[in-house]
């Protein structure tokens, strides 16, 4: 008798996946399209931190001061409030000695002349301004309504730059704040904790505030992390499963389906078409998160901005080492099994093609699905309430784009999360069954549409 | 080795597509699989292939389920086509590594196959690079068989470097993408060959290369299943055969058996006068005449004697009397035509 064949035998698995895996690099749109995204990832934090600050930060440039760079002959201090400053407090001002060159430009101690109102009376403002020369500039300390008032001040005629003056008042302004604390016997811790700042809750109810004490991550920073991490499975998916739809109706509709099928196992050749374009995006996926440090990187070395002060919150990778080695791990295998069920399902859908039209009733069939959980997932983590984050997590297609960030940020635990993915598994090993019984017979028919229907009828045969 | 393909049924719904198909191929040669548009033809070859599932029946290579595993099986389905934006290269080296054929062998079979089939300047650039030269070059240059240059009337063009690009597979026509799908069908070097329709849209050269082909297949012992349309070119080659016609064999043994088993039907007859009354007179159909050269069906041997005999009677000179079988074509007209309902 005819010994059964085993639907399931997954033998020239590794050689449809090497094949699948290099001609997608020999692909020059998936080439570009990878090269393309590692340097977004990389210029990302760069290109949106100077398109948010261009303004401002060409005008704390100029802010910048540095004592050698000014050209200034006389400078004058003209303290009329108490405490008094010295030229010791104000050493910011001028080049120390170190830095004292044999050329005459910076702005030396020499060149800094302070004048308290105590010292001399008689001298006003006005004797001041009156004395001022092209290359002179002054700075008055008086009171105001408020407290104090310092501004610096230039000739009408100078040749002094706009710059070196504001700069040179900014550096005042920090020196009398100093002293004027450490005239009041303030010590630099007390400074520190006088400027520290202070955020406010929202939080009213009793048990919302202890539910909220006991979150290490804020609700705002689940809904960040949901909506970062739905968005990478939401494009993995994407990109994916419309390569993995069109390359499985490409190979029906260039009829070479046939002579594949007397070389090679049907189910090997589906998971070998869907690993091979999985490692494809699990490179993109490593060299995204190499791009994103390179990005943190710059944004450290160039702009000294710390990866804490400058969150590149939306599409970036912290997520995957914002929770140490398992919390990547439990990201990652959420990623693989979204990557695996959909992928089967897109390879499902591309075999009930046969013209181009076919192709996208099929991926929206897929998209549809994929975009569902996607806006799911976000609308879980602007909700945060304890019940859906437990649902969404254990709730297939929901659970693939919910589950990790749930259990990563303390919503759900390490049993609900196993739970999930024992789910998932079981979902996905339902669509390989159903793969392994229909793939093969949707390939070699040429009347089928891009329906669940028609997998299902075809599988009975 | 043998084939065994025993009751092979297979039902859509209500409809029935494959009816009890049976035959056998005890030893190398060619079996043809013949029969009308949705006879049942493509769809018995993917059973027999195990590429769909039998509702009953087997299919058995030297005693064993029939399937790659137990076979070094060579397919060129009917529906030809390549992957678009691959090499040609590439596509051939997958579906050799499929075949566990190692990369160094692969890449010998495909020079070898390209020299034969003739289809080296779309595999390997600088053969299309050649080509395109000696297409420059056609008018100035002549060449001898062996493509060396015999003679130069002018003075060469300024040589230009020209990076050679190979058609894209899409870009290839019908015929040369049929010889490449051949190609991949023979890069296992298969025990089993099944062409089905291997001639339909070639040309008479290429036809001529690939009927060398299969010819030297037979001489090397492989067993070939084959389909196709063109009974002149099925007849020449398969000792046995299976008609297909409304999802039931109607026709099925050995060709000669066959042709015997209907008798000697086929006369042409050439004499130098009119005739047609001895042929009316011996109730023998007439089926053309030109020039005194006549076709005639006939019964038998007996009816055929008989109107030979009436000629040499009269003293009529005959120039030529031939009596022969039926031809697969005719074979295959009357068995579909005695099945018509």
């Amino acid at each position: 008798m005819n010994k059964r064949e085993n639907i399931y035998s997954l033998e020239g698995f590794s050689k449809v996946f090497r094949f699948t895996m290099s001609q997608t690099f020999k692909n020059k749109g998936y080439l570009v399209s990878f090269v393309a995204f590692v340097l977004v990832m990389s210029l990302m934090g760069p290109i949106q931190y100077l398109g948010q600050h261009f303004g401002e930060s060409s005008a704390e440039d100029s802010l910048s001061y540095n004592p050698s760079n000014v050209s200034i002959d006389k400078l004058y201090i003209v303290n009329s409030v108490s405490p008094e400053l010295t030229l010791d407090d104000v050493q910011d001002l001028y080049m120390v000695d170190e830095e004292d060159d044999e050329s005459s430009d910076g702005l030396t101690k020499d060149k800094i002349e302070i004048k308290s109102v105590a010292d001399d009376a008689d001298q006003g403002e006005q004797a001041i301004l009156d004395s001022l020369g092209k290359k002179d500039a002054a700075i008055f300390i008086a009171p105001s309504e408020t407290g104090f008032k310092i501004s610096g001040i230039l000739s009408k005629d100078s040749e002094v730059e706009v710059d070196d003056i504001d700069g040179a008042t900014e550096v005042v302004k920090d020196t009398f704040e100093k002293v004027r604390l450490e005239k009041c016997d303030v010590s630099d811790e007390d400074v520190a904790m006088i400027f520290k700042g202070i955020d406010t809750s929202s939080v009213v109810e009793e048990s919302d505030y202890i539910s909220e004490e006991n979150k290490s991550i804020s609700r705002l920073n689940y809904m960040f992390y949901m909506l970062g991490y739905s968005m990478i499975v939401f494009v993995v998916i994407s990109m994916s499963t419309s390569y993995i739809l069109t390359s499985v109706t490409e190979e029906k509709q260039s009829k070479l389906v046939e002579s594949l099928l007397v070389s090679v196992r049907p189910m090997a050749l589906l998971m070998g078409k869907i690993c091979g374009m999985m490692s494809y995006v699990v490179l993109l996926l490593g060299a995204g998160v190499i791009g994103s440090n390179i990005s943190n990187q710059v944004m450290k070395n160039v702009f000294n901005i710390s990866e804490s002060e400058f969150s590149n919150r939306g599409f970036n990778f912290s997520i995957f080492k914002d929770f140490g080695v398992t919390g990547a791990v439990a990201l990652l295998l959420s990623i693989v099994l979204a990557f695996l069920a959909f992928g089967i399902i897109a390879g499902l859908f591309g075999s009930t093609c046969n013209k181009t039209e076919d192709i996208q009733d099929a991926t929206g069939n897929v998209m549809m699905v994929s975009m569902l959980s996607y806006f799911a997932a976000i609308g879980i983590g602007a909700i945060d309430n304890e019940v859906a984050n437990v649902i969404a997590a254990v709730v297939p297609p929901f659970s693939f784009f919910t589950a990790p960030v749930s259990y990563v940020t303390g919503r759900i635990g390490i049993a609900v999360l196993i739970f999930s993915y024992v789910l998932q598994i079981a979902v996905i090993f339902g669509i390989l069954r159903l793969s392994a019984k229909s793939y093969r017979n949707l390939l070699l028919s040429d009347s089928s549409t891009p329906k669940l229907k028609t997998i299902f009828k075809s599988a009975k045969g | 080795m043998s084939l065994v393909v025993k009751n092979l049924c297979k039902k859509y719904g209500e409809k029935i597509v494959v009816d009890n198909i049976s035959f056998e191929m005890p030893k190398p040669g060619v079996y043809a699989l013949l029969g009308t548009n949705g006879a049942g033809k493509t769809t018995s070859i993917r059973m027999i292939l195990g590429m769909l599932d039998k509702d009953s029946g087997e299919v058995t290579w030297d005693g064993k389920p029939l399937n790659f595993d137990t076979c070094n099986i060579g397919y060129l389905a009917e529906e030809r086509g390549l992957y678009p934006k691959y090499t040609l290269v590439d596509q051939i080296r997958y579906f050799g590594e499929l075949r566990g054929i190692d990369r160094k062998t692969v890449d010998e079979r495909i020079k070898y196959w390209a020299e034969r089939l003739k289809v080296e300047e779309y595999i390997y650039p600088e053969k299309a690079a050649e080509l395109l030269e000696k297409q420059e070059n056609e008018g100035r240059v002549r060449y001898d068989e062996n493509g060396n240059v015999i003679e130069e009337t002018e003075t060469p063009k300024k040589a230009r470097r020209r990076k050679p690009k190979l058609q894209s597979p899409d870009q290839l026509s019908k015929g040369n993408q049929q010889k490449i799908q051949f190609l991949i069908a023979m890069i296992s070097e298969p025990e089993l060959l099944v062409l089905d329709e291997p001639f339909s849209g070639l040309d008479p050269v290429n036809t001529d290369i690939l009927k060398e082909v299969v010819s030297e297949q037979i001489a090397a012992g492989k067993y070939i299943i084959m389909s196709s349309h063109q009974m002149e070119v099925v007849e020449e080659f398969c000792t046995d055969i299976t008609i297909l016609h409304r999802s039931k064999a109607v026709v099925s043994g050995n060709l000669n058996e066959i042709k015997k088993s209907r008798g000697r039907v086929n006369l042409s007859l050439k004499v130098e006068q009119d005739i047609s009354s001895y042929i009316e007179a011996a109730g023998v159909e007439l089926i053309s005449e030109k020039e005194f050269e006549y076709t005639l069906k006939v019964t038998g041997d007996e009816q055929a004697n008989h109107l030979l005999g009436s000629l040499i009677s009269a003293g009529i000179p005959i120039v030529k009397f031939d009596l022969s079988e039926m031809s697969l074509h005719e074979i295959f007209v009357n068995a579909v035509g005695e099945n018509a309902e």
